[in-house]
């Protein structure tokens, strides 16, 4: 005789309550997905009335193996921001841009269109920045100098960097990275007018962002273009292009990009 | 009253009444397909596991019927008693009630296991699931 079917499982998980049903997420990774994966858990929630909403937002909760005590763990496809969470209290943070918690909920990431995250590293000093900013010509130092100040953090996306900056006065400047050449974008300003939060409206722009980094990365420069249609992953060209660099001048670099017209907003 | 014979996975036979097996949604269908003249056979649920079935669709006939004595602490001690047996004759009861299509069995039988989960650990849970898993392979 076969063991008991998913099918078969689920139904008894669906008997557990909400706080168990977290819990029971711990015994194998099948039973995790089983628990998460929305269409099929709903329906049987539902059969038994219970409460959906608050079970799934449970679900996505998570357990911390050690101390089994829940967390709020949320999980995205791909580079990911995790936010744990202990008593309301914020305990750990993951590649979190910044403000970004208030919105990090699944179904907002959803509503944002979001399938891809870009890969955000927090920067202290020159030495955490990716190899394609530390570049001859000194502009680079100047930057991290500046940004380190604030809280930053390095976007990446493909071959392209910039460095997130959270600004006192509580905009958002976004340091752009284009063959070596440092462009400050200040255009990112909050509109605190608006009445959605500050925390959506950043998250709104760190998605346009990422946007145009895309973009920029396929119309970038001839050289790169080429490099990319040999078929060598971003980070790779990344590497290629910082070597092929060594000791271009800024003064050489004289393609400047128009970055509040291409942001749109 | 009309007889159903109904072929366990053994091929033993039992002859249940018709009302009884309708109680059965699986068995309800294949009689609308098949009538009643042949014995229906059902591979996938053991001797033992159809008796316990039927035992408790009888017990359930009885306490739904008119000038039925049984009280609901009755019913909820026969139930009690009734799941109250090994994890592996538990799943088999699990696998056998969803087979045969029996809403109340299948809900008390999960909702049995789902305790067992509720109050146990993590690492106990797969053990008892994996174990079950063995057992039956």
């Amino acid at each position: 005789m076969t063991s008991l079917s998913p099918d078969l499982e689920l139904e008894i998980l669906s008997w557990l309550s909400a706080r168990d049903a977290v819990r029971a997420q711990l015994v194998c990774k099948a039973w995790a997905a089983l628990l998460r994966d929305d269409s099929g858990f709903k329906a049987l929630w539902r059969k038994h009335g219970r409460n959906t909403a608050k079970t799934l937002l449970l679900l996505h909760h998570g357990v911390n193996r050690k101390t089994r005590r829940l967390q709020t763990r949320y999980h995205y496809r791909g580079p990911f921001v995790s936010i744990f969470k202990h008593k309301g209290k914020v305990t750990r943070l993951r590649h979190v841009p910044p403000g970004l918690e208030a919105v990090a909920s699944t179904t907002k990431l959803a509503a944002f269109g979001l399938s891809r995250w870009p890969r955000l590293v927090p920067v202290h000093g020159a030495e955490d920045l990716h190899e394609q900013a530390r570049l001859p010509g000194g502009k680079s130092a100047d930057a991290v100098m500046e940004v380190g100040i604030y809280k930053s953090y390095m976007l990446e996306v493909g071959g392209e960097i910039g460095v997130l900056v959270e600004v006192a006065s509580g905009g958002l400047r976004v340091l752009v990275l284009d063959r070596g050449n440092w462009t400050w974008n200040e255009s990112l300003k909050w509109d605190w007018l608006e009445k959605r939060s500050k925390a959506e409206i950043m998250m709104q722009k760190l998605l346009s962002v990422e946007l145009d980094f895309t973009a920029v990365a396929n119309i970038n420069t001839p050289r790169l273009k080429a490099l990319s249609e040999s078929g060598l992953s971003w980070p790779e060209i990344g590497k290629v292009a910082a070597e092929q660099s060594k000791g271009v001048r800024l003064s050489e670099t004289n393609q400047t990009l128009d970055w509040s017209r291409s942001l749109q907003f | 009253m009309v007889k159903v014979t109904l072929k366990s996975a053994e091929g033993d036979v039992f002859e249940v009444d018709e009302e009884l097996a309708l109680e059965s949604l699986m068995v309800k269908n294949m009689i609308e397909d098949v009538g009643l003249d042949s014995a229906i056979s059902l591979p996938n649920v053991s001797s033992t596991i159809l008796a316990k079935v039927i035992e408790y669709i009888k017990f359930h006939m009885d306490a739904q019927k008119d000038g039925s004595k049984k009280t609901s602490e009755e019913i909820k001690a026969f139930d009690d008693d009734f799941v109250n047996v090994g994890i592996p004759t538990l799943f088999e009861m699990v696998l056998a009630s969803n087979y045969l299509n029996v809403k109340s069995l299948l809900s008390l039988t999960c909702n049995t296991v789902a305790n067992m989960i509720k109050t146990k650990p993590p690492a106990e849970v797969k053990e008892m699931f994996t174990s079950a898993k063995q057992a039956k392979a």
